[in-house]
């Protein structure tokens, strides 16, 4: 056989690649500043530290790299930079952990109760793993997470509602933020020709 | 002498089809739905200019033995000449000003052929009736086109009309440029594992992002991260680098854009430093070139599928009563070609090329079937041989407006 066994398209020509349309629910989170506020808010220690790990690595992972320092701190604001192997990223302002609608229920009923099974709260199967935050310089007193989205007031520490898509996005490995400094520099011979072939 | 098929009486059409080893133009009842099918896949430029641009009111039938003999075995051997020549003139500075291409790029030409930079296809242009040997007309290594109609579109008529018992179960098609095109991105992939593959072609061309949306579908299934950025829209970074509309850095693009204007851009200067890796790459300027043409008669004289052909310092070496075209150097789609018999222009078509100097080529009539004229496209993907789309056009001038018609092998 000449021909090609089998064939189909993956694209519908003419469209831009989008992503499915993800629905935009609400859903429970703990937002913390950090290992401290964590445990203030009633967590236990060893779960404040472990959640507040999980994320750094996510961090490494997924924050905003840049070139330079400057580069970064013209989006993150003065020494609000840290440097990692030769790039640059903003220092991680927070962490959040997701949670079942529930797990938030039977943890404020344990404070309510002022039992000692506050841990509830991030037991293994309740939370769906902890993400990095940002503050960002124009937009200081809003958690943003890594792909730039606001998840919620930094005043809300603690639990509160974040929109599903903010903490349930696909981690994907970030690039090297650079500046564009001019465009256009390709196409003007095409402007004036027919050309193909 | 090509006969023009009567169609109905399959039978006897293959007995002549395999005595006298001519191709045949056999009308078909078009299927009822193809419009639809079309626009649901995005094949908008089934219609260009208000004319039929997909023409399946008839298909060209040709045997195995003139696929392989005539036109496969040719394709690779003319591939394999394109490469030598290639190496030959990398390596020769007067050449590459024959070839025009200007001086401050010829180390990156040169780089680029010298590292290997891995390339994606191509297609020769013959001039074939089915009896003699195929002729080369020209070869379009840099940015061919026509590709998703021949490759899918073709491939799912013949599916189609064979399911609807209007072609016989025996019948195939020279076209395995789909399944090529995969493996041969999942090849190049290799070398780019970190990267992600961005696709760029020019703005307000329904036809040029019709055939890069296709090769962005093939490198998807080949498991390649594909973005899209119009040519027009590519930027430069603080950091030198070229970048998309979102700012990401790119460092790996395909491109169908001609190297010869990214020669001649703003962006020229840049595009000699930065490490962006192109697809086709930088070598592939030497042989979207039609200055290869009086190049591969000269190193290959009277091969049998070569026309003779010259530069303009040796052009009275043509049979003048044969007659000779005269081609742009940089021309595309047919434009600026002249074909002169006897002293005499007997066609001729417009353009704005033509600056960068002209090459000779000895006339060859295409051959004719029921008032058309027929080119035979011949795509190599990657190495290989791949497959054929035939162009169908009223003058002797084939250019962007004449259709694409299928075509089946059978016997």
């Amino acid at each position: 056989m000449k021909r090609s066994k089998q064939i189909k398209l993956t694209l519908v020509m003419g469209t831009t690649a989008g992503l499915a349309g993800c629905s935009d629910s609400e859903e429970s989170a703990l937002l913390f500043e950090d290992v401290n506020e964590c445990t203030s808010f009633g967590v236990e220690t060893e779960s404040c530290l472990y959640h507040y790990e999980q994320a750094k690595d996510q961090h490494l992972s997924e924050a905003p790299r840049y070139a330079t320092e400057q580069l970064c701190e013209s989006d993150f604001g003065y020494e609000r930079c840290e440097n990692n192997g030769g790039l640059w990223r903003p220092v991680m302002a927070g962490f959040m952990v997701a949670l079942l609608a529930e797990a938030v229920d039977e943890g404020l009923d344990a404070m309510k109760k002022r039992k000692k099974r506050k841990a509830a709260f991030l037991s293994g199967k309740y939370y769906s793993g902890a993400k990095p935050l940002y503050r960002s310089k124009d937009d200081f007193f809003q958690y943003r997470n890594a792909q730039n989205n606001v998840v919620s007031s930094v005043n809300s520490a603690g639990t509160t509602t974040v929109k599903s898509t903010s903490i349930n996005y696909q981690p994907k490995p970030s690039k090297t933020v650079t500046r564009t400094k001019s465009r256009g520099g390709f196409g003007r011979s095409a402007s004036s020709r027919s050309w193909g072939g | 002498m090509p006969v023009r098929g009567a169609g109905g009486d399959n039978l006897s059409l293959l007995t002549v089809n395999q005595l006298l080893h001519i191709m045949l133009r056999i009308p078909i009842q078009p299927r009822a739905d193809w419009q639809q099918q079309a626009n649901a896949l995005g094949f908008k430029f089934h219609t260009m200019h208000g004319q039929p641009y997909w023409d399946e009111s008839a298909y060209y039938q040709f045997t195995l033995t003139q696929i392989e003999q005539d036109i496969e075995a040719p394709t690779q051997e003319l591939h394999e000449m394109l490469l030598f020549l290639v190496d030959k003139i990398c390596d020769d500075d007067e050449l590459l000003h024959r070839f025009a291409i200007p001086e401050k790029f010829w180390s990156t030409v040169r780089r680029s052929w010298l590292r290997k930079d891995p390339h994606l296809y191509g297609r020769f242009d013959f001039c074939y009736d089915g009896t003699s040997h195929a002729k080369l007309l020209e070869a379009n290594y840099d940015t061919p086109t026509s590709l998703f109609e021949t490759a899918y579109w073709q491939w799912m008529w013949l599916e189609q009309q064979v399911s609807a018992g209007s072609l016989p179960r025996s019948s195939d098609q020279y076209n395995s440029i789909q399944e090529q095109l995969i493996s041969r991105f999942r090849h190049i992939h290799k070398f780019n594992r970190t990267h992600v593959l961005h696709f760029s072609c020019c703005k307000d061309t329904e036809e040029d992002k019709g055939t890069v949306d296709y090769l962005r579908s093939c490198a998807l299934e080949a498991g390649i991260p594909c973005r899209f950025t119009y040519i027009e829209d590519i930027g430069l970074s603080t950091e030198n680098r070229f970048t998309d509309l979102a700012d990401n850095a790119i460092d790996w693009c395909f491109k169908l854009y001609p190297w010869e204007f990214m020669f001649n851009d703003e962006y020229a200067d840049p595009l000699q430093t930065l490490s962006t890796q192109w697809l086709e790459p930088a070598w592939k300027s030497i042989l979207s070139n039609k200055a290869i043409l009086p190049l591969l008669w000269q190193y290959f004289p009277n091969h049998p599928n070569l026309l003779p052909a010259y530069f303009s310092d040796q052009k009275y070496k043509l049979d003048t009563r044969k007659g000779s075209v005269k081609k742009p150097i940089f021309s595309r789609e047919g434009a600026n070609i002249e074909i002169l018999r006897e002293g005499q222009v007997i066609a001729h078509s417009t353009g704005t090329y033509g600056d960068e100097g002209f090459i000779y080529q000895e006339f060859k009539a295409l051959p004719k079937f029921a008032g058309e004229h027929i080119v035979v496209g011949s795509w190599m993907i990657g190495d290989q041989p791949a497959g054929i789309g035939l162009r169908a056009d009223t003058s002797l001038i084939t250019q962007d407006m004449s259709r694409f018609v299928p075509h089946i092998i059978l016997g």
